[in-house]
């Protein structure tokens, strides 16, 4: 791939970056992202587990 | 501050009638991708949308990019007036879709959800098959990898 190529992939991912999100982050000092961080990954985990949970559970078929 | 744990139990616990969809659905079946905000889907119902209201209230929705100031107020009349919100709230930032591209509404993805007690409230993730097929059907570039990833997850 030309790196004139890659340009346009990047440029065509852009399209669809939601700058609001990137705004968000940089409202916050670089403390309170990691913090942010570090709460979405624990809740993430615990949510893996339950979901991992609920799909071995047999399918009720009644 | 974004608190994931705390807006699904906000959602789920205040009787909101939805699902989790997006990337926070992608991370609960196993995708290794961090996401910092919720994207649900929810029952257009008017009960549902005074539900979403009543529970959204105390934690400032707002309309995420927006110049602070303007009108805005998440009731029941600009649920109903629109569909798809892009809001920040005092939790973080959240998504209310009533549509979605390649699976539809509510009505059309609860069947294809998966209820899980989570963060002591029940709350519902859209399963992965369908999950794959809205990411397929909203047709981002920057989705591809996820998609291969939740494929991979089959």
């Amino acid at each position: 791939m030309s790196a004139n190529s890659i340009d346009d992939v990047i440029e065509v991912y852009k399209r669809d970056v939601d700058l609001t999100l990137i705004a968000e982050c940089l409202r916050r000092t670089v403390p309170e992202r990691m913090q942010a961080l570090q709460n979405a990954l624990t809740a993430i985990e615990e949510l893996r587990v339950q979901v991992a949970k609920a799909k071995a559970q047999p399918v009720d078929a009644s | 501050m974004t608190h994931l744990d705390g807006i699904v139990q906000l959602l789920f616990a205040g009787g909101i009638d939805s699902i989790l969809i997006g990337g926070i659905a992608a991370a609960a079946h196993g995708s290794p991708r961090v996401t910092q905000d919720v994207d649900i889907v929810y029952c257009r119902s008017a009960d549902n949308l005074e539900r979403i209201a009543a529970t959204l209230a105390p934690v400032h929705p707002y309309l995420r990019g927006a110049p602070p100031g303007l009108p805005f107020r998440l009731d029941a009349a600009t649920l109903i007036s629109g569909l798809n919100f892009t809001l920040t709230t005092d939790l973080g930032p959240l998504d209310l879709l009533g549509e979605v591209a390649g699976g539809g509404r509510y009505d059309d993805l609860k069947t294809h959800s998966i209820e899980a007690e989570v963060f002591g409230v029940k709350c519902r993730v859209l399963d992965l098959e369908t999950l794959i097929t809205t990411k397929r059907a909203a047709g981002r570039p920057k989705d591809f990898e996820a998609i291969a990833e939740l494929e991979l997850l089959r």
